[in-house]
């Protein structure tokens, strides 16, 4: 199939969390022969080359782990259409990881926790939760510099705040936060400690412990998900962040602790979290897959690729730069869109042999990969002068084999969904601040502008990132605030959709069904919450008294209550007119000018 | 005593019989072609623009007795088309053929070895082979559009080109040689029989694509 054939590849289909696509070609081929008088052959056979295929981002994981996110629906869904479209065309499945550097066998030294959107949580509490002792929340101060406003103060916190534990808490205390439900644990910070082996060895094994998890997803191989459970490998843990996922998603409110403590309970919620991703009609076979399941370890049906065939491989400059950040998470973030899984769907009757299959089985080496490499593999890798992606003829796979698959396809380029970000600019008194200078910060990308003169950023985005950050000042030629333009004044985080979880749980419409008032109530809670941070309102650990504060500064009763705001939400936030308030408020200055998180 | 440009699609024996020769060996081993047979080795995979030296006919004369029917029959070489069909990843096994060229359409069967033979007349240049599968539907099935006397010698790059684009290597345009594509096919070609991995179509690479296409 040639390059302009591929070019031609019909019926894209991206989400934001990954790409599936047909191929337009046929399998008919041109070939040369030549005839004979005597024994002399002719050999054909048709190349090995998909007829579809489908991405799944990192995204669509927890982090670090092998475990697909409820949000993945959106994408098993799309891989199920594809299905259809190709009946009979067999799967095989790959898993791609990014090069991360070695990490240090080392006892972890704090223990981080983060807030959930739903929680409300406060240092004494978390002390008495965990220790039984609420005085001992003063051990949490030395170790969470970054929530205090000054010592033995703490300033407010909210969903996504991160929280470090003392090492005076014991892992029983820590376990007893988790155990009440109020917090969820990076899975990182425990497992460094496990992670062993060589870069590519461990980069390796994540690829394949991630095609495997889309394996038995498919398959419904609960006992599959179950060794991925029960053997954590490197940061790849589940642990009880997942099952805690998994209850929410298919909206049980049963107790944890049967799920951790036993395996056949785990195994039930599995197939019931994985008929959620997938829905109960969409279940492949195993002799659906390319070698029709002939290998116990999977040969041929899914394999890992480690970290041999990126779609990003940044410049020397900008590698040196992330091995020199002392920020951990950087080199994640800028490779992220090297983490995949490609599913590939072959001809109908396409049938390979275990034998002839190359790429090795997910618990072997990577002895096997190294053999399908270009014969300048290994320079592949390296770091050159400029960034290389894939897309762009930047020869990135080392692994020939696949490269051969991939063919140019349209699940191996960056999804090119564009959105519109709208953000009005306004002062502490809800005035708009006309050619207001700011620096907005979304994902990787930094925009630094000015707004116009009705105060308004308008930013096209692509980063599919679901909240960011803004500073922002006055204009320096602004005669009334010449004293303050010296730099960006205020700041404040920002949630770029504040209805981003209420949308997916509600097109759900069996979930919604299901769901208790309280659910309804808390999720309202939670948009409101958000639209009162971008106004400003956010100094109170309840929303309600934000709310309160809301109706005060506006002249309404104080209720409390979200649904007596929400027209106003609706008009203040989400068409941004925001009405300036009372002048006796303004008057009174009992408004703080300072809007800071 | 002519000489004959090889057309596209021309091998020796068809070039035979246009110019009247039943048996190609006399142009194929005459010694004003022994250069050419020195160098393209296979009378069926020629170049286009090599030159055939075409000898006199030379005349035979035999007797008969008149106020009968008298039968003369040459003996000449059948031409035929010898196909191993593979498919994907499998081992070679029987597989249902649909042969269609002008003048003959026939089911076909692979033997165990997945071989095809087909007889053809010289005159043909094109003919199609859809392969059946069981498991593919019509338009998944794999077809073939076999240009007849086409395949260029492995000496030529076309040549280890066609050969490796026929054996499902080479993944570039057809016809054309992309770079790219054309190292890919020799890469995985050298691994797939454990010669060195080099991207380089040399003398071992040759002679192993010859013995693994058949010609």
């Amino acid at each position: 199939m040639d390059e302009e054939q591929n070019q031609q590849s019909a019926a894209t289909n991206a989400s934001e969390g990954g790409v599936s696509a047909s191929y337009a070609w046929e399998p008919t081929f041109e070939v040369p022969l030549a005839p004979t008088t005597e024994e002399e052959r002719n050999t054909l056979r048709p190349p090995l080359l998909p007829i579809a295929c489908w991405r799944l981002d990192d995204l669509r994981f927890r982090p670090h782990t092998s475990c697909p996110l409820p949000e993945a629906t959106a994408e098993m869904k799309t891989l199920a259409d594809l299905r259809k479209k190709h009946p009979g065309a067999p799967l095989s499945i790959f898993g791609h990881a990014d090069a991360t550097p070695k990490r240090q066998v080392e006892e972890p030294k704090q223990f981080k926790l983060i807030i959930r959107p739903t929680d409300s949580i406060w240092p004494v509490k978390l002390a008495e939760i965990c220790t039984g002792n609420a005085n001992r929340y003063k051990e949490l101060e030395p170790c969470n510099p970054h929530l205090m406003k000054g010592p033995g103060q703490w300033r407010n916190l909210y969903a996504g705040d991160e929280i470090n534990l003392p090492q005076t808490w014991t892992r029983a205390e820590r376990e007893k936060a988790r155990a009440r439900g109020y917090l969820i644990e990076p899975p990182e910070a425990e497992a460094k400690q496990q992670e062993t082996g060589t870069d590519e060895e461990a980069a390796k094994r994540f690829s394949g412990r991630r095609a495997r998890s889309i394996y038995a997803l498919l398959t419904r191989d609960a006992e599959d998900w179950e060794a991925l459970y029960s053997q954590p490998e490197g940061a790849d843990v589940w642990g009880v962040e997942a099952l805690r996922m998994m209850l929410a998603a298919v909206g049980a409110t049963d107790e944890l602790l049967p799920y951790q403590e036993d395996a056949l309970s785990r195994k039930m919620l599995f197939l019931a979290y994985m008929d959620k991703l997938c829905g109960v009609e969409f279940v492949l076979q195993r002799a659906d897959f390319l070698a029709r399941g002939a290998d116990g370890g999977g040969k041929g049906d899914y394999q890992g690729c480690g970290a041999f065939n990126p779609t990003l491989i940044l410049s020397k400059e900008e590698e040196e730069r992330l091995n020199q950040s002392e920020d951990a998470e950087a080199r994640w973030v800028a490779y992220g869109r090297n983490r995949r899984v490609l599913i590939y769907l072959f001809r109908p009757g396409v049938e390979m042999s275990v034998g002839s299959w190359p790429c090795p089985r997910v618990g072997e080496g990577v002895a096997g990969c190294k053999k399908r490499f270009w014969s300048d593999g290994e320079l592949r890798r390296k770091p050159q002068a400029e960034r290389r992606e894939y897309e762009k003829g930047g020869e990135t796979f080392a692994c020939r084999f696949y490269e051969r698959l991939a063919n140019d396809s349209p699940c191996e380029r960056p999804l090119s969904i564009k959105r519109t970000v709208h953000i009005r600019i306004f002062d502490p008194f809800a005035r708009p601040i006309s050619g207001a200078p700011y620096r907005l910060t979304i994902g990787p990308h930094i925009y630094e502008n000015k707004a116009d003169k009705d105060g308004w950023a308008i930013i096209i985005d692509d980063s599919m990132v679901k909240t960011g950050h803004i500073a922002w000042g006055y204009p320096p030629d602004e005669a009334e605030y010449t004293d303050r333009h010296s730099a960006y004044v205020y700041q404040t985080n920002l949630f770029l959709d504040p209805d981003e979880e209420l949308k997916t749980e509600t097109e759900q419409q069996d979930i919604q069904d299901s769901k208790t008032v309280q659910e309804n109530d808390d999720h309202n809670a939670e948009a409101t919450r958000r639209r009162l941070h971008h106004l400003g309102f956010n100094l109170e650990a309840d929303v309600s008294d934000n709310i309160r504060a809301f109706q005060r500064v506006y002249g309404k009763s104080e209720t409390g209550y979200f649904q007596d705001i929400a027209e106003e939400l609706h008009l203040f936030h989400d068409l941004a007119k925001l009405e300036p308030f009372p002048s006796s408020q303004i008057d009174g200055g009992n408004i703080t000018d300072e809007v800071t998180v | 005593m002519i000489y004959d440009r090889v057309q596209p699609g021309d091998y020796v024996l068809k070039i035979a019989t246009r110019n009247g020769f039943a048996d190609y060996h006399t142009l194929w081993n005459h010694p004003k072609n022994a250069l050419l047979k020195q160098k393209r080795h296979n009378p069926n995979t020629l170049v286009p623009g090599d030159v055939l030296f075409i000898p006199d006919k030379q005349q035979r004369q035999v007797s008969r007795s008149t106020g009968n029917t008298h039968h003369f029959a040459i003996s000449a070489p059948r031409v035929r088309l010898r196909i191993v069909l593979l498919i994907e990843g499998r081992e070679p096994k029987q597989a249902e053929c649909w042969w269609d060229a002008p003048g003959k359409n026939d089911t076909l069967y692979s033997d165990g070895d997945g071989l095809i033979e087909q007889e053809i007349p010289v005159t043909l240049a094109n003919g199609d082979l859809r392969v059946y599968d069981p498991e593919s539907t019509y338009e998944s099935a794999p077809m073939f559009h076999a240009k007849v006397g086409y395949l260029y010698p492995v000496e030529e790059p076309q040549g280890q080109m066609a050969r490796l684009h026929n054996m499902g290597y080479y993944l570039g345009p057809e016809g054309q040689i992309d770079p790219y594509a054309f190292r890919s096919a020799l890469e995985e070609f050298q691994c797939d029989y454990g010669l060195p991995v080099s991207g380089k179509c040399d003398a071992s690479t040759r002679q192993r694509l010859v013995e693994v296409y058949g010609c």
